[in-house]
């Protein structure tokens, strides 16, 4: 090791996540001090961070800081809300510390109150503030109570300093802002106003010799012309007519990218002042926008803003079209004309309106005749399964022949069989949803729509095609006739959601079809013969996958289905690069699991999942098969286990969870097994949502014994979501110990468990 | 094809689209331009070492060339347990090996292999406390036990998760 020079070193070290890394750096003097060039920082606001600004001084040549709350650790159980409140405070108090960094360049916040540190980061190139995970509603009330009352830009300055004109007075620098609950004023604040700011920052007690005091904001009402991208959410009316103003003015003359996200009627003129404000504007992006009946007009006629637009995106706006009924068709055939420049069009779940009366300038855009077709688009999502409006594919293969990636999800879409083979000649993903019927999946459950009205055809077909996502496809034989499948020798990925046995019959009758460059294959059948569709389905599409690493099926229906052994035969025949391997709710023999343990990917795979009902009634021949296949998988990084009934009293301890499922993550073997139930310290917030019941049902230890019991191992990092986690409270004492030996025994080289129940305790008591 | 020639003097012929995976011969046969007997010396390199990283270019040597620069958000991103099933069995060597298959990576800049070698080192030093990593990397502790209850204080909390 000596003989890496540092900068190898810091390679090596920033592979790590936050906490390896600080247990590697206390090894000796040279890595403790390549482990503080780490460039970027993810800081949990936890208690025990004393002072923030001392790590950061710590790390001196840092670029990216992300300041996290730490009870966003998705966790089962949750976290109780007290010690997310806890949290909260811990945020804001640390975020409050926060007193800037010279090298700092990109920076993500959850509090407002980190704001002020900020403005002492004059480096900074983009910043994220998002307080949606903490906001807190009663404070804000009390502070727009006091607004009433006080002149706004204290509020605004000394409580938060949100007004974007302030921010940008003191980052000249800044190149991306994403901001929820933003402030405009029209006019940035005068500097006296700043003044007060830093004065209340008690930035004179402050030690930390990186706060620079005597930094001189920029002019009050210059041009930032760094800014290239803007996106703001959830701000206000008052704010958003100031925000147009300020744009309209000018002061950032270099915006490309604007995002608006708020439950607001757009007011007039929001097209204009963009249009003047900004000539750059390349995307615009709108969520949840009520616009006006002229707005969607005026925007595709507003000369260079339409003419250069790269990318549109509405999702969830209510908007006004010339007429509601097979709107698409002309909505779209109106946009290839207005925006020559488009790349990438979203249309996610947009209310249209029929407008009355279209204005007489914007009439020539709804002129049925075919517009000139849009080259540079490669993007289409129109995502809208309430509407019955209709997508004509053979109407939008002019407009946009260069597609490269299409999601269409719609009632009804139209797809006529014409056969054009240069059609999307690019298209690479496609993926279609229809609506269909509904079919019930058991007398309680809800159902779930699966076939598809009847629709016609469709021909489609793309050499370059790699990407098929199809839910509820239609019956209809255009999957194998127009030659999707036979023609896409690049195709590497086909999820296929709720197909029917209309189309699954299809599918098996037709001519065997070769995928060679198949990688992934998610199948997910539902109904009575969900279980057996999925499987016939499956064993059509890998007769031959040479490259098949990822497989999923599963069965949406009360009762497992049977695993047929033919088909893992032929897996284990034809697919034998497998990496993962998921069945949800069939039932496992073992039959199955003995032809499993021999497979070919034995050596490589990596991920296991046999969940649902997969192993309906566990006994002691069937369980050693299991251990036996996790032994023969010597790359098992992951399992997913869910056991129904387990019958041996030699299991009595796991017949007590009911149904457990375990889910493992991989750790160097040289690594004691027995880790997982070490730390018990941080188990506090599964204790504390045992119910007494089962407290006073493993009474038979002591309360240390319980302690262990639920020990959590909560080993999420920021890099790998993987949580392991033993909330094992209903084992206790001799059981627990049982567990224990049995685990060590089963799992050499695995270093974490999770072992949950999903029956409540009056099930298990029937148990 | 390409002469490389190894700091112990052994002389390793290697196709031009293996070797160009090293962007150091890339930059340098771009230099010497067709000169056919042009020998390229990699004084830094020995030919165990050399042959093991020739390796790895074959295998790679269809893969698209890698981004120069990355953006430096990136980082947030990485992931040090997606490696290649035949990457991890090719890096799967004694340390020392290893050691001088990252430090080779680095001199002949072959940005896949260097990932590859430093996520492997990761991986080894991941989840173990600071003594196993001393003893597995044979390094000797520096530091004084103020200097070290220090640094635990200043650690706290990144530990306490």
């Amino acid at each position: 090791m000596e003989q890496l020079p540092c900068e190898l070193l810091d390679r090596i070290l920033s592979e790590l996540p936050e906490r390896d890394l600080v247990v590697a750096a206390r090894g000796c003097r040279e890595w403790y001090m390549v482990s503080r060039w780490r460039r970027s920082l993810v800081v949990r606001a936890v208690p025990a961070i004393h002072d923030i600004n001392a790590i950061l001084r710590a790390h001196t040549g840092l670029h990216a800081l992300n300041l996290v709350f730490a009870g966003r650790a998705t966790r089962i159980p949750p976290n109780p809300i007290s010690a997310k409140t806890a949290l909260v405070q811990d945020l804001h108090r640390i975020s409050e510390q926060f007193a800037g960094h010279p090298t700092l360049r990109h920076v993500s916040v959850e509090s407002d109150l980190a704001l002020r540190g900020v403005l002492n980061c004059p480096q900074l190139e983009s910043l994220n503030v998002d307080t949606s995970m903490t906001y807190d509603v009663q404070a804000d009330m009390t502070s727009a109570a006091a607004l009433g009352t006080s002149p706004g830009m204290d509020w605004a300055l000394e409580k938060n300093g949100r007004n974007i004109a302030h921010l940008l007075q003191y980052l000249p620098k800044l190149r991306k802002l994403t901001i929820n609950r933003p402030i405009f004023f029209a006019y940035p604040i005068e500097q006296a106003g700043a003044g007060r700011a830093r004065a209340s920052h008690h930035v004179a007690e402050d030690p930390f010799s990186l706060v620079k005091t005597a930094q001189a904001p920029r002019r009050a009402g210059e041009r930032h012309r760094a800014l290239e991208s803007l996106e703001v959410s959830q701000l206000p009316m008052w704010s958003l007519i100031n925000m147009l103003g300020f744009i309209r003015r000018g002061y950032l003359p270099h915006l490309t990218t604007l995002s608006l996200e708020a439950d607001l009627h757009m007011p007039h003129g929001i097209i204009t002042s963009l249009s003047v404000g900004c000539p750059t504007l390349r995307v615009l992006r709108l969520q949840h926008i009520k616009l006006g009946p002229d707005h969607l007009f005026e925007l595709m006629t507003c000369g260079d803003l339409a003419t250069n637009l790269r990318e549109l995106s509405m999702s969830h706006v209510e908007a006004y079209a010339p007429t509601a009924h097979g709107l698409y068709d002309p909505l779209l055939r109106a946009i290839a004309r207005s925006f020559p420049s488009l790349e990438s069009l979203k249309l996610v779940y947009c209310d249209w309106i029929a407008s009355p009366m279209v204005p007489t300038w914007a009439v020539p855009l709804f002129d049925p005749a075919t517009p000139a077709p849009v080259r540079s688009m490669r993007t289409l999502d129109v995502f809208d399964l309430d509407a019955n409006n209709c997508v004509r594919f053979t109407a939008l293969a002019p407009l946009f022949p260069d597609l490269e990636s299409m999601r269409v999800h719609l009632a009804y879409a139209d797809l006529p069989q014409i056969e054009v083979a240069a059609q999307f000649a690019r298209l690479q993903h496609l993926e279609l949803r229809c609506k269909g019927t509904t079919v019930p999946i058991s007398a309680e459950a809800p159902t779930i729509l699966v076939e598809p009205p009847p629709v016609v055809g469709f021909a489609l077909s793309s050499s370059a095609l790699t990407s098929l996502f199809l839910w509820t496809p239609p019956p209809k034989s255009w999957l194998l006739e127009y030659a999707v499948l036979p023609m896409a020798p690049h195709l590497t990925r086909i999820v296929l959601n709720y197909p029917s046995t209309a189309f699954t019959d299809l599918v098996v009758h037709a001519a065997p079809v070769v995928l060679g460059a198949l990688e992934h294959l998610e199948v997910r059948a539902i109904g009575a013969d969900g279980g057996r569709n999925a499987q016939r389905l499956v064993r059509a599409f890998t007769h031959d996958a040479p490259k098949l690493k990822f497989l999923h099926f599963e069965a949406l229906y009360h009762q497992a289905a049977k695993l047929d052994a033919d088909l893992v035969d032929q897996l284990v025949a034809k697919a034998p690069r497998l990496r993962a391997l998921e069945v949800q709710n069939y039932a496992i023999t073992v039959e199955v699991l003995d032809r499993l343990r021999n497979a070919p990917w034995r050596a490589h795979l990596h991920h296991l999942e046999l969940c649902g009902a997969a192993i309906e009634a566990m006994d002691v021949a069937l369980l050693d098969a299991v251990l036996d296949v996790i032994r023969a998988y010597r790359a098992l990084r992951s399992l997913s286990l869910s056991v129904n009934r387990i019958s041996d009293p030699a299991w009595d301890m796991v017949l007590a969870l009911g149904q457990c499922a375990a889910r493992v993550r991989y750790w160097p073997a040289d690594q004691p097994v027995s880790r997982f139930v070490q730390r018990s310290d941080s188990a506090v917030d599964l204790a504390s949502t045992v119910e007494e019941e089962e407290a006073r049902a493993s009474s038979a230890g002591t309360g240390k014994d319980l302690d262990e019991a639920v020990a959590a191992v909560d080993l999420e990092d920021p890099v790998d979501k993987t949580v392991g986690y033993l909330a094992s409270a209903k084992i206790a004492g001799e059981r627990r110990r049982m567990l224990q030996t049995v685990l060590a025994r089963s799992f050499p080289g695995i270093e974490s468990l999770a072992v949950w129940t999903k029956l409540s305790c009056r099930g298990l008591a029937n148990v | 094809m390409v002469k490389l020639l190894s700091s112990d003097n052994e002389k390793i012929t290697v196709a031009q689209d293996v070797a160009v995976r090293s962007m150091l011969i890339k930059n340098m046969l771009e230099d010497i331009g067709d000169a056919e007997d042009a020998e390229i010396p990699l004084p830094n390199v020995t030919a165990r070492v050399l042959k093991k990283v020739i390796e790895y270019c074959e295998h790679h040597k269809n893969d698209p060339m890698p981004p120069a620069e990355e953006d430096e958000l990136g980082d947030e991103r990485r992931r040090s347990d997606d490696i290649d099933e035949w990457d991890a069995d090719y890096i799967d060597v004694e340390q020392e090996l290893l050691f001088e298959i990252i430090l080779a990576a680095n001199y002949m800049d072959i940005k896949p292999l260097l990932d590859l070698g430093c996520k492997t080192v990761a991986n080894m030093i991941k989840g173990k406390t600071t003594e196993e990593i001393r003893k597995t990397f044979n390094i000797t502790c520096d530091f004084t036990a103020e200097e070290e209850e220090q640094i635990r204080r200043e650690n706290e909390w990144a530990e306490d998760r």
